[in-house]
């Protein structure tokens, strides 16, 4: 489960987004080439948060094949969320208990209570040195409670898929000073649609409900663009 | 040789010290995570960004959804 907050020009909104996945580790999907990319999603009843059923949907895994993107469908995903401008009543809030309920075929119910992390807000401030990024040092409300994941990415307006460039795992302490040669690879054209993506995260085992290799996740995401003067 | 011995060492430290006063170096706060090699750990996610890459479909993390249509935000 996902709430994400995202940030534009004097504009915030809110998405949310719940997924579920039973894979069968026995069943493993491989591209033409015979890469593994991903195992078959499971059917394995009605599943719920916070009352609100998620929908069963094809879970399709794409994959790159001779440098053309392709597809392939993979069994089933359960899904539900609620994007900007969407109807759905859908509502989680921050440092909320929610709770999932699994009812199997043979009608054998699975519940667990999870809660979701703290909202996460955050600034940036770029130092350059001539054209050259020296360091970009990014401040949030820490809580000294774990870790916490920074996702840098680039979002072309055209084609508009953003493509993550590179992954920082730090302390939830609040501050970072991110050294400029993380930036030497990026392309220069890229600051002009660089974005900042935090990830706070709760994890919970559903192990001891009968699912081995089971979790829990619940993000607390911020996404903003990084904006060089 | 008293004025040699101050034309030599204090003229250069006295021209010196006023090109040093004339640039103020940026104040920057630093923190002693910033000089810590283990504050973070880090991963490269895309070696080659005009490349095409893998994705499973699984995007719970929203990286890949940064932003709504334009239709959605009347852009």
């Amino acid at each position: 489960m996902t709430i994400q907050k995202t940030v534009a020009e004097n504009f915030t909104w809110y998405s949310v987004y719940c997924y579920g996945y039973f894979f069968d580790k026995n069943l493993p999907v491989y591209s033409p080439d015979s890469k593994l990319i991903g195992y078959r999603g499971l059917d394995k009843g009605t599943l719920s948060f916070n009352q609100h059923e998620l929908v069963k949907t094809e879970h399709k895994i794409k994959f790159s094949y001779n440098g053309t993107l392709r597809d392939t469908v993979a069994g089933t995903r359960y899904f539900l969320s609620r994007k900007l401008g969407s109807k759905s009543d859908l509502t989680f809030r921050y440092r909320e208990n929610f709770d999932i309920i699994l009812v199997e075929p043979g009608g054998n119910t699975i519940r667990s209570t999870f809660s979701s992390p703290e909202e996460l807000s955050a600034v940036t401030q770029i130092s350059m040195n001539g054209d050259e990024i020296k360091n970009i040092l990014v401040r949030w409300n820490g809580n000294n409670e774990g870790k916490i994941d920074m996702i840098f990415s680039y979002n072309p307006v055209i084609s508009g898929v953003t493509v993550p460039l590179f992954r920082l795992k730090t302390n939830d302490d609040g501050s970072i000073r991110i050294p400029g040669n993380l930036f030497k690879r990026i392309p220069r054209l890229f600051r002009e649609r660089l974005f900042l993506t935090l990830i706070r995260r709760t994890e919970n085992s559903f192990n001891a409900l009968g699912y081995d290799d089971s979790f829990i996740f619940a993000n607390s995401i911020l996404s903003f663009r990084v904006k060089f003067n | 040789m008293k004025k040699l011995f101050i034309r030599i060492f204090f003229i250069p430290f006295f021209f010196g010290l006023l090109n040093y006063c004339s640039e103020p170096n940026p104040v920057e706060l630093i923190s002693e995570k910033d000089n810590d090699p283990d504050a973070y750990e880090y991963e490269l996610l895309t070696p080659n960004p005009g490349e095409i890459d893998t994705f499973d479909g699984i995007d719970s993390l929203g990286m890949r959804s940064v932003f709504p249509e334009k239709s959605l935000i009347g852009g």
